[in-house]
């Protein structure tokens, strides 16, 4: 990676502020477009509040490492976690909300491939390790 | 987050939210946005246009609200989402559970609609 910055927190959901602070502060910092950051922001809290709601079999406490960083043109986030191996990219979104259904959730994968280009994962050393792209236009339109 | 309410004399319920809708957003308003959700044939219009940010947490609460209401009789819609927060409810299909208006007006006219079809 051209460059990269890194943040752990624990597997406790009050993290998730501090998650966006700090992605909003590195944001900033390396000149990422707003609207980048924005995606970025969306699918860091969906993707961490997975990991932290089904990820962990056992009540313990854990670690979730995310880092962020730039390859070439294209942004990247990094999310790499030590739970229940969960890969995102087979995992088929469950079916869409009804007013009448009671089934609640679901939406997260939904917003991280909406607001994603790519989703990487590969399970390393039982770890899961998620890796999300986000495509910048060039500079030169081309 | 802000949460604020007011009586239309159209006999809507508006009920303004700004902030981010994220997990300490959800903390902050959830038990008083679902009380004043939890009334008998409620139309209830959520102004979100001040909603900078909407992660999933938020749209458990918008939805859990909506489900309540219309199994009291009673209808939400929401109005004037920003760029960002309409996309993340179209990509989570939540348009095709709680209506989204761009004004008062239109919210009000189709919360009357539904309210008289059942």
């Amino acid at each position: 990676m051209t460059w990269s910055v890194s943040l752990r927190v624990r597997n406790d959901l009050d993290e998730l502020t501090r998650l966006a602070e700090w992605l909003n502060t590195c944001g900033e910092q390396h000149s990422i477009p707003e609207q980048t950051v924005q995606h970025v922001d969306l699918c860091a809290a969906e993707a961490v509040t997975n990991i932290m709601t089904h990820g962990f079999a056992e009540a313990g406490a854990h670690e979730i490492a995310v880092r962020l960083g730039q390859q070439g043109k294209d942004v990247v986030l990094e999310i790499e976690d030590d739970g229940i191996a969960f890969d995102p990219t087979e995992a088929e979104p469950p079916p869409l909300a009804t007013l009448e259904s009671t089934r609640i959730g679901g939406w997260g994968m939904r917003i991280v491939r909406r607001f994603s280009d790519e989703v990487r994962y590969r399970r390393i050393n039982g770890r899961n390790c998620l890796t999300l792209i986000f495509r910048q236009p060039s500079p030169t339109g081309t | 987050m802000e949460l604020r309410s007011e009586e239309m004399p159209n006999g809507v319920k508006l009920v303004t939210l700004a902030g981010r809708f994220d997990i300490a957003g959800t903390q902050e308003i959830d038990q008083r946005f679902t009380a004043l959700t939890a009334t008998n044939k409620a139309l209830i219009a959520v102004d979100v246009s001040g909603v900078s940010f909407l992660a999933s947490i938020g749209i458990r609460t918008l939805v859990s609200s909506a489900r309540a209401l219309a199994n009291r009789g009673g209808a939400m819609a929401l109005i004037g989402p920003q760029p960002l927060v309409e996309q993340t409810l179209l990509a989570a299909g939540i348009d095709s559970i709680i209506p989204i208006y761009p004004n008062l007006d239109e919210a009000g006219r189709g919360l009357q609609a539904s309210a008289t079809a059942h």
